[in-house]
């Protein structure tokens, strides 16, 4: 016989057999690749969608000059002007507008959009524009619009040029007007062309529009000022030498860098959340790889005599086990081919959150980015994943089967094996190996140990999960026997009687349980956390923002609303605070200055040496000294004492750090110091935000409501602090979104494997069952039976899972999340969550029962006895 | 003498409607004041050819022409970057033994020190091309792209010679469809010229145009003949013809000749005739010029055959000027007063091709 005939008399006519249990296998496994996949497609795109964008909009620079978060004196122009006998040269205005109904206010939450202002007359070397309605177009202005319009975008000050997407989705066409929000003022600005979905109105989703740079400078209020210089060089090879010439001429401050840099930050940015990601979508595939194992394992059980009958017909011990582990290799590789196609089906609900989380956090990006399927590298790569994680889980089983010695055919069922002693010991280990590696330092700023950890300790739990059933059992037999003596005695026998295939199911549900668990848990403690330290730190009674502004602070609350803000009565105190992006050591960076000296007496910041703001603000005013946040400090290894170089105008200035305190605002980092400081080593009086403190019993609707009068022409957006809370919190649930539907999904796959077992079961007990029947038990009191075994199989689970979680969660809090991210979360356990999380496993399970009961209903009591 | 077709855009699409000064006759000439840029006029260039020869013995022609057009002269913006005036270039030069022609244009806005034009005296400048006038008298011109270098400094061996009448330059028949036009018609010219990193010494004579007005020409227009030469005499010609769009020459037409000692003589349109004998079609634009001239002036027993000294030097611009038009070194040879005569020129053809109309 050969081995392909072998394969599909013993294996492939066995699978199409049991329909219902082939599918449920290969559907574990699909989902498991599937969320793997989707995953990996959601990071890749929005990393892809951020730097295709950044692509987009640098379009052919060669070299871009900037001031690193600040903006540059636009006369530099001039002083550069021997770069023309080089390449072309541009200069960039960027800003964050919303679209407003006129007189309206910005919504939160809606996304902002870019506001590109460029050099028209200038940019064919750089991008190029394509218009709807093209008519006579001349391309080698870079932009194919007719002359007369062309004027017309040079000289009127409220020209725009808007994407088709986002036209459509204005409803507005050539020639209408829309209200934009910019700054503190309100625009109402016209259309001047509609751009076609090509180059550069592509980047960010066409969610960005176009200015002529004067009339951008006007509307974001910044006359004499640009963000970056760029350059098309004649060459490209003399990129360096310009580069370095530009740089020698310019103050040290100014950095002249390549634009092909911008992926690279996008993925430094966000390279530790699409890490954890990632980790998390495998433990799907874990829980499919259970799957798989269980499967199989009972295949090889339920099929003993039929394997000792092969055997005695000649076919090898080998043969055997090669037929079992190329069974697993096509669950996994059927699995995974399927699991592509779902993957991307998901990838496309999860990338929107993917890409909306990292666009919240990190980039201040909008769009998911449409993006292309999947690579044919990935479809490679899944397939020969699925294959290896089958063949690995498949192993155990084929192994086992080659051990049924052909004298077996004689007996029918099967002979329980001797559980193997070494197992609880290895469990032992496991845990062991898993607590030491919780303690490792983070590779490269990434938790690898503590994931590896996790590994660990789900090993651990799996192989003295035989123990804690039997253990788990015994307590709750009386319970259940009390209840239903005689299906409950039944059940629990039956569970207890089958331990290691019960086992396999109750593992890949407390997996998937504890994952789920140790997530809430992690997320719960991290919410409180951050609720704590919202209350420490939010003690203004009125935050007052520019009515649009950007993640970037480039916007700055203006002087009028400065102004009026001088003599309002009810107000005592207020912070002007000032924060810009920089880059520290190739990282985005917040440099924050506020008044120390209201900071002191008002807000408090947390500082991990346990010392109160007061006594750090003395250290800090008057002083080159800062604080940072401890994000900053674990990320860059710096500490009290310690020195940081800051960029200020005139070239990196050395600051001392006086304090490290806690800050969960953004994982890339805090570096903050006294106003008076900032202003004399960093000559910029813009304020991004004003906290204003009122008097005692002062109504802080009332001081909006006065301060909101007094805004001649000018916006601003005045947050309470019971509403800013309320943003913060909203952010930091929204981030969590697609952890969330991760677990589902996992806990999907496990309630899968849940229905699967059972239904083995169900099969295996046919004889058994049908002579219950024989002996007069009622279909019903058959059902009942079935149903108190899931749910004990869910309680098990559940319990197993919760005590699995708690010590993952352990993990994530002070292993995972802080070596990420750089957080110190204080532990809180969310009992009454992970209680409803429990009871929703309970439920999931019995509707898993459903299945193999209805099964069990339709035996025939005749047929099944029939046999003995 | 050249008008970018912009212009005709910015006739059509003004918003604001700024009020330029229109060329009027009266007009007070000051030097170095009429050097500089005269913000109040719409349209104004400044513009140089001229001959040179090279120390190893290769000859070049070369043209840099710095052109401003008035968009938006009363601004609201206070950006730097609005585009009250566009600042247009062009730079060529024609490799006369190897036939070669290569030209380069850059549009810009002033900006934040992009491009200027000083309104005190000549300092013009779009990225770094640029025409000054020195403190000690010598117009230094500097202009570098694609690997061609042309650093030159000019020396008037005669003064400004006003063209017209009354300080006016007539183009059509309407009064102010004129321009204010003075030209430095023999400049000894000395510096260098580098392609592609070679650089080598060159001699020579420029002309320089620099001309200002407002809504010059007339719809009937279709484009202009001009010419300019410097003769071995000691003596210069300057001519143009305004086409008509039926067939025939514009009675506003004129030139002037500059004598030796820098004395200027009108002449008027009547007074000279331009047969042109050959067509010359472009590859690159599909445009025919007709090429090869015979310059007469009859009262003055002066018959000259003007000779391009390489077909091709046209300038197939597509970003400033909205037409493509033909600017070519020239040598002259004939009869000056009765007299055998040499010399060499440069000339300029507009209006020719489908499409290529300056409608200005």
């Amino acid at each position: 016989m050969t081995f392909l005939r072998l394969f599909n008399q013993a294996i492939l006519r066995d699978l199409a057999r049991n329909p219902a249990r082939t599918l449920l296998t290969l559907s574990g496994v699909a989902l498991g690749i599937a969320v793997v996949v989707a995953v990996q497609l959601s990071n890749d795109r929005a990393i892809a969608s951020f730097s295709d964008s950044m692509e987009l909009l640098n379009g052919q620079a060669d070299l871009r000059i900037s001031a690193n978060g600040r903006p540059l004196d636009e006369t530099l122009m001039g002083e550069l002007a021997w770069v023309w006998d080089v390449g072309a040269m541009t200069a960039i205005l960027e800003g964050r507008v919303q679209r407003i109904v006129p007189g309206g206010e910005a919504v939160f939450g809606q996304a902002t959009i870019r506001l590109f202002g460029v050099d028209m007359l200038s940019e064919a070397p750089f991008r190029t524009y394509s218009t709807s309605t093209d008519s006579g177009g001349r391309g080698d202005l870079g932009l194919d619009i007719d002359r007369e319009r062309f004027i017309d975008l040079l000289t009127s000050p409220d020209a725009l040029l808007v994407p088709r997407v986002l036209a459509e989705e204005w409803n507005a066409s050539e020639g209408d007007s829309v209200n934009l929000l910019a700054g503190n003022r309100e625009h109402e600005l016209s259309v001047l062309a509609v751009l076609n979905p090509s180059g550069v109105a592509e980047a960010f989703d066409g969610r960005i529009v176009f200015m002529d740079i004067a009339a951008a400078q006007r509307v974001m209020r910044r006359t004499g000022e640009i963000d970056r210089i760029e350059v098309v060089l004649d060459d490209p090879a003399m990129a360096d030498a310009v580069a370095s010439r530009i740089a020698d001429q310019l103050p040290a401050s100014v950095v002249v860098d390549s634009p092909e840099d911008d992926a690279g930050d996008a993925e430094r940015m966000t390279r530790a959340f699409r890490y954890n990601l990632t980790a998390l979508s495998y433990i799907a595939l874990v829980v499919g790889m259970i799957l798989i194992y269980n499967t199989l394992n009972i295949a090889v059980v339920r099929r003993h005599g039929e394997i000792g009958a092969l055997r005695t017909l000649g076919v090898s011990r080998r043969a055997i086990g090669w037929m079992f582990l190329a069974e697993a290799l096509a669950f996994g590789v059927v699995g995974a081919v399927a699991g592509i196609w779902i993957g991307e089906f998901l990838a496309r609900a999860a990338g929107a959150l993917v890409s909306r989380t990292l666009a919240m956090l990190y980039t201040g990006m909008a769009g998911a980015g449409s993006g292309s399927g999947p690579a044919p590298g990935l479809y490679l790569e899944m397939i020969l994943l699925g294959g290896a994680l089958a063949a690995v889980s498949g192993a155990g089983p084929a192994l086992r089967a080659t051990g049924v010695s052909p004298i077996e055919t004689i007996r029918s069922g099967m002979r329980p094996r001797a559980s193997s002693r070494l197992r609880p010991l290895a469990g032992v280990a496991a845990l062991a190996l898993g607590a030491a590696l919780g303690l490792a330092p983070a590779v490269d700023g990434l938790p690898v140990f503590g994931y590896t950890a996790g590994v660990a300790f789900i090993a651990g739990f799996s192989l003295l999960s035989p123990l804690i059933i039997r253990a788990l059992t015994a307590v709750v037999r009386p319970v259940i026997v009390r209840a239903r003596p005689v299906e409950g005695t039944l059940a629990v026998e039956t569970i207890q009687g089958r331990l290691p295939r019960v086992a396999v199911a109750v593992i890949s549900l407390s997996i998937a349980m504890a994952m789920l668990a140790s997530m809430v848990i992690m997320v719960a403690s991290f919410r409180d956390t951050v609720v704590v330290w919202v209350d420490q730190t939010l003690r203004g009674d009125l935050y007052v923002r520019p009515a649009a502004s950007g993640r970037d602070g480039a916007n700055a609350v203006a002087p009028e609303t400065l102004a009026a803000l001088d003599g309002v009565p009810g107000i005592e105190e207020i912070d002007r605070y000032r924060r810009v992006d920089i880059d520290y050591n190739g990282f985005p960076t917040t440099l924050g200055a506020g008044q120390f000296d209201v900071v002191a007496a008002r807000a408090g910041l947390q500082f991990m040496d346990g010392r109160g703001t007061a006594e750090v603000a003395r250290d800090l005013i008057g002083h080159d000294r800062v604080a940072v946040s401890e994000p900053f400090a674990v990320r860059h290894g710096l500490g009290r004492g310690d020195s940081v170089a800051l960029p200020a105008p005139e070239g990196l200035r050395p600051f001392e750090i006086a304090g490290v305190f806690y800050d969960y605002s953004s994982d890339g980092g805090l570096v903050v110091m006294d106003r008076g400081t900032y202003l004399e080593r960093f000559a910029d009086e813009a304020v991004s935000t004003v906290a204003v403190y009122l008097e005692p019993g002062s109504d802080a609707e009332a001081v909006r409501r006065e301060i909101t009068a007094r805004l001649d022409g000018v916006r601003a957006r005045i947050a309470t602090n019971g509403e800013l809370r309320e943003q913060i919190l909203r952010v930091f649930d929204q981030t969590f979104e697609v952890t969330y539907a991760l677990e589902v999904v996992a806990l999907a796959v496990a309630v899968m494997g849940i229905a699967n077992m059972l239904a083995a079961l169900i099969l295996e007990r046919r004889r058994e069952l049908a002579a219950l029947r024989f002996i007069g038990a009622s279909r019903r009191q058959i059902g009942r039976i079935v149903m108190i075994e899931s749910g004990l199989v869910g309680v098990l689970g559940g319990v197993i899972g919760l005590l699995l979680g708690g010590v993952l969660s352990l993990l994530l809090v002070y292993v995972i999340n802080f070596q990420s991210f750089g957080w110190t979360i204080q532990f809180t356990v969310p009992a009454g969550f992970l209680a409803q999380s429990l009871a929703m496993v309970l439920i999931a399970t019995l509707a898993a029962g459903l299945y193999p009961a209805a099964l069990a209903l339709k035996l025939d009591p005749i047929e099944g006895i029939r046999a003995e | 003498m050249i008008y970018p077709a912009l212009i005709a855009a910015v006739w059509a699409a003004q918003v604001t409607e700024p009020v330029y000064l229109r060329a009027l006759p009266g007009y007070e000439y000051a030097f170095p004041r009429d050097h500089g840029a005269h913000l109040d006029y719409k349209l104004e260039w400044w513009y140089y050819t001229g001959h040179l020869d090279a120390e190893d013995g290769r000859r070049f022609g070369y043209e840099l022409t710095f052109f401003r057009i008035g968009m938006d002269s009363v601004a609201v913006n206070p950006s730097a970057w609005n585009v009250r005036d566009l600042h247009v270039a062009h730079f060529a030069l024609s490799e006369i033994d190897s036939g070669r022609f290569r030209f380069f244009e850059r549009v810009n806005r002033e900006g934040p020190g992009i491009a200027r034009a000083s309104v005190d005296t000549l300092d013009v400048a779009n990225g770094s091309w640029t025409a000054r006038l020195e403190d000690d008298g010598g117009m230094r011109l500097r202009a570098y792209a694609g690997g061609v270098l042309l650093e030159l400094e000019l020396r008037a061996t005669k003064p400004p010679v006003i063209h017209g009448v009354d300080g006016v330059s007539q183009k059509a028949d309407g009064a102010g469809q004129a321009s204010h036009y003075y030209s430095m018609t023999r400049m000894s010219t000395a510096g260098l010229v580098s392609i592609d990193g070679q650089a080598v010494a060159v001699t020579g004579e420029s002309w320089m145009d620099h001309e200002f007005g407002t809504n010059q020409l007339a719809d009937e227009q279709l484009g202009w003949d001009w010419f300019s030469f410097q003769l071995d005499n000691g003596e210069e010609l300057m001519l143009y013809q305004m086409r008509l769009a039926g067939g025939g020459i514009d009675a506003n037409s004129s030139g002037t000749i500059v004598a030796e000692d820098g004395a200027a003589e009108h002449l008027t349109s009547g007074d000279f005739t331009v047969e042109s004998l050959r067509d010359w079609e472009s590859d690159a634009t599909g445009a025919v010029y007709r090429l090869d001239w015979i310059v007469s002036v009859p009262d003055l027993d002066t018959r000259l055959v003007v000779t391009p000294l390489m077909d091709n030097q046209e300038m197939a611009t597509t970003r400033s000027a909205g037409f493509p038009y033909w600017e070519g070194a020239v040598r002259v040879e004939g009869t000056w007063r009765g007299q055998p005569v040499r010399g060499r020129g440069y000339v300029e053809l507009t209006g020719y091709g489908e499409g290529h109309r300056p409608d200005v």
